[in-house]
């Protein structure tokens, strides 16, 4: 029972760290650029935007691949003090857009769960995830496990 | 003066109509129309022109409406038309090597002026990687040959990467331009794509740097998807024209794929399509001369049965597929594109397109053959492009170079008129009236300037040639009232043309008097009315010589370019290298567009080199010593630049420095000049404008 419970323990572990560096992998493919803003990567998997201030719209923008599915899902986890935007935006595969869909979310000092979905037209659509902010203003927000998963 | 809100671009029967928008509530409407647009109109007109011109310099406008609302308050022809000659012809290199691609731009016929080899890549980081195609060999090569080599930047439609390079885009401007210097190459072609309308102002900003950085004599130009509906989000947007054109040297439009991979059926770039697509560009307010159409050298493929399709095949492999396994092949009118059906049966050799092994069944594809491309360069006159480019060398069918400048010089009218025609026209029912003589229409002529030259009014002019439309091309031969002329004889160039005048032509023109006018043929049967034509323009007809052309007219060119003390080799009547060089020897001796190709510039020319001194016995009045001008515009250098720079000075127009380059100071101060007396000003110094220089500061 002992050797039972043993065994069992490695696959759950083996488990827990195989989803762990399925996460990890997710967000260090996921490369967020930065829209008249720096994108600055600190500890702990932990992304710093600073915003330049010259327009509303400013950010990050992330394009995800091979996501194998119309239904998809961006989520993140943010803090900071303003409303920013979160939005996806699907071009076809020669670059022509289609379709996009925002949330505006109010962000706080503490880091909370933000979630938008999308049905693709498309399966071979392309798939921008942007963050940007609602007003024209300098400011900073923290982002953390950002991802982009077909349903 | 008249205020016009906006300006919209149609077409009707071939011509472009310009419907200026007109804001009553800016304008006096107090006083009715019918006085206020009756007594006034060639004040409306003038200034209606005005807005016209200033929106689309350069661009052939055939009428003007003027409407307010859905009242159309005036409406008249704009003889703004001119002939148009194409010079710039671009080329990508992709497929192949250096010595492919040498062999490829060889055999282009000297059609080519710039080449843009895939060189510039992109590393992970958005920093500059050079491909492993550079290879310095290529670029002396091209040089050589009078040909630009201007790499593209490429993102290879990666997304991420595209937006990388902008991020990066400080230091990556500043690899280019670093690169561009050091490797004697002429300039860089961003070439970012599949980036969306979120990059628009960082794409510009890139461009910006670029052109900041670079010296004045590179070339910094963008590539930018064909945008004949407008899209202002995804791909589409993140091309600003308007801003981009302002530090690029031209746009090229990839007027193609219209119709792509995974898509529907259909033609790569219907005419329709091109054509929205240039008029997206003008309505932007690029400047018609700053617009290079892009034409593909390919085709897409669909085979029946199958649920996708749409790969590229190159136009060479379409021909060779027709030879192999036969087909039909008929060309949509509609759409001004070509199509092959081709069926491999079952057992038929196979054949690999991009390594694709097509297997038996019938596949369907549209391409580009002769038609389908002259059809498209016409719109390159039609709205007064810069030129032409094309993806990619060696893809197309060969043949094509054979007609390629033609297309180009002329309007796409290959039928030119010949001077020395075996038969008087009224012998062939021609209605011309008896006092006719022939005017062959120069460079930056219009149906105004040579009516007026001839004291003829337009419409006269129109009549007598049986024009419909204001439409003139380099070279077309017109019937002119010879009556109302000087001297018919006479070479019609002054040595210093006033503005406006048959003289103020913008092209070179030869600087030998005229030779006499053949003698018309005796007709079988006495013609009716009238002495035959007489020409007015020289009636020497040059042919075209170049790399690989044989016969005696090469001899007879080596024997003068032996004469003129430039050709050293031996009178073998072939046209090779050693000839060429010597022709590019003599071409920029002489200032003429050293590309080593003999056409009529260069061969009269030469004549005239080698002519014996004329002897005082000449019984007609000695005629003024006619000096020749180039025409100089943005990107020219060189001493002629110099010339025109100090003499600039001089006349207090230009405070810069005379370093032989054409950039925007001495454009400004062309303008500056032209405007001061009262010449066009378009910042373009051609004869007119070189010649009224050499007047005023003597």
């Amino acid at each position: 029972m002992k050797k039972t419970m043993h065994v069992l323990l490695v696959i759950l572990l083996a488990f827990m760290v195989k989803s762990q560096s399925i996460s990890a992998k997710e967000m260090t493919s996921l490369p967020l650029l930065g829209v008249g803003a720096t994108v600055q990567e600190e500890q702990n998997g932990e992304f710093l935007i600073k915003t330049e201030g010259l327009k509303a719209g400013e950010g990050f923008v992330s394009t995800p691949k091979d996501l194998e599915s119309k239904n998809i899902l961006f989520q993140m986890e943010a803090k900071g003090s303003d409303v920013v935007i979160l939005k996806i935006e699907e071009t076809d595969a020669r670059g022509k857009f289609l379709k996009e869909k925002e949330l505006e979310v109010p962000l706080t000092g503490t880091w909370s769960l933000k979630q938008l979905d999308l049905i693709l037209e498309s399966e071979s659509s392309q798939i921008d995830v942007l963050v940007l902010t609602k007003e024209k203003k300098k400011t900073e927000f923290s982002v953390r496990n950002v991802s982009v998963t077909g349903q | 003066m008249y205020e016009f809100s906006q300006i919209e671009l149609k077409e009707q029967d071939g011509q472009i109509i310009a419907i200026v928008h007109m804001d009553t509530h800016t304008n006096s409407l107090l006083t009715e129309f019918s006085t206020e647009f009756g007594k006034e109109n060639d004040t409306l007109q003038h200034s209606a022109k005005g807005f016209v011109k200033k929106q689309f310099p350069g661009l052939k406008i055939a009428r003007v409406l003027v409407v307010s609302g859905a009242m159309i308050l005036a409406n008249f022809p704009s003889l703004r038309t001119s002939a148009h000659e194409v010079t710039f012809n671009m080329s990508y290199l992709y497929f192949g090597n250096t010595n492919s691609y040498i062999s490829q731009v060889d055999k282009t016929q000297g059609n080519l002026s710039q080449v843009s080899p895939s060189y510039f890549d992109l590393n992970a980081d958005g920093s500059l990687k050079i491909s492993s195609q550079f290879d310095q060999a290529f670029v002396t090569q091209m040089h050589a040959r009078g040909i630009k080599v201007v790499p593209f930047l490429s993102n290879h439609w990666d997304r991420t990467l595209g937006r990388q390079a902008l991020s990066n885009r400080e230091k990556l401007s500043s690899q280019i331009a670093d690169f561009i210097v050091k490797n004697n190459l002429d300039g860089v072609q961003v070439d970012i794509e599949n980036v969306t309308d979120i990059d628009r102002e960082a794409y510009t900003d890139l461009v910006r740097l670029l052109r900041e950085k670079l010296p004045a004599n590179k070339e910094i130009s963008v590539a930018v998807a064909a945008n004949p509906n407008g899209w202002t989000k995804g791909w589409h947007g993140s091309y600003d024209y308007k801003e981009l054109a302002k530090y690029a040297s031209y746009l090229m439009i990839m007027a193609y794929d219209e119709s792509y991979t995974g898509g529907p059926q259909g033609p790569v770039a219907s005419y329709s399509w091109v054509e929205r697509s240039i008029q997206y560009s003008l309505n932007q307010g690029v400047a018609s001369e700053k617009i290079v159409l892009g034409v593909p050298f390919y085709g897409r493929y669909w085979k029946e049965g199958e649920a996708t399709g749409g790969a590229g095949i190159s136009n060479n492999r379409v021909d060779e597929m027709l030879a192999k396994y036969g087909g039909t092949v008929t060309y949509d009118e509609k759409s001004q594109s070509p199509k092959a059906t081709i069926t491999i049966k079952p057992g038929d050799p196979t054949m690999t397109i991009a390594g694709n092994t097509l297997t038996a069944g019938t596949y369907h594809i549209w391409y580009e053959n002769h038609e389908s491309i002259k059809a498209k360069l016409q719109l390159i006159h039609k709205y007064n492009l810069k030129g032409s480019g094309s993806w990619s060398l060696g893809q197309e069918s060969s043949s094509i170079w054979q007609s390629y400048r033609t297309w180009l010089a002329h309007d796409g009218q290959v039928e030119v008129s010949t001077v020395n025609e075996t038969q008087p026209k009224e012998q062939t029912g021609s209605t011309a009236p008896s006092s006719a003589v022939t005017h062959i229409v120069q460079s930056g002529e219009t149906l105004w300037k040579v009516a007026t030259a001839y004291k003829m009014t337009v419409d006269e002019l129109k009549a007598w040639n049986q024009l419909t439309t204001d439409s003139i091309f380099i070279g077309q031969a017109l019937k002119v009232n010879g009556l109302q002329t000087e001297s018919t004889n006479q070479q019609p160039i002054s040595s210093q043309p006033a503005a406006n005048t048959p003289g103020a032509v913008s092209a070179p023109v030869p600087t030998t008097p005229a030779p006499a006018p053949a003698p018309a043929p005796k007709p079988a049967v006495a013609p009716p009315r009238a002495p035959a034509p007489v020409v007015a323009v020289p009636a020497k007809k040059y042919p075209t010589l170049r790399m690989g052309s044989s016969g005696s007219a090469v001899t007879d060119m080596q024997n003068k370019l032996k004469k003129a003390g430039i050709y050293k080799g031996s009178v073998h009547g072939k046209y090779d290298t050693s000839t060429r060089n010597a022709v590019i020897a003599f071409q920029k001796k002489y200032q003429l567009k050293a590309d080593g190709v003999a056409g009529p510039a260069t061969l009269s020319k030469l004549d005239a080199v080698i002519a014996p001194t004329k002897v005082a016995t000449v019984s007609k009045p000695a005629t003024t010593s006619v000096k020749k001008y180039p025409t100089l515009r943005s990107g020219s250098k060189g001493a002629a630049v110099v010339d025109m720079q100090n003499k600039l000075k001089k006349n207090g127009v230009y405070r810069g420095n005379s370093h032989g380059v054409y950039d925007a100071a001495t454009r400004n101060g062309v303008i500056a000049f032209q405007k001061k007396y009262k010449l066009k000003a378009d910042g373009i110094a051609g004869p007119a404008t070189l010649s009224k220089l050499d007047a005023v500061i003597k």
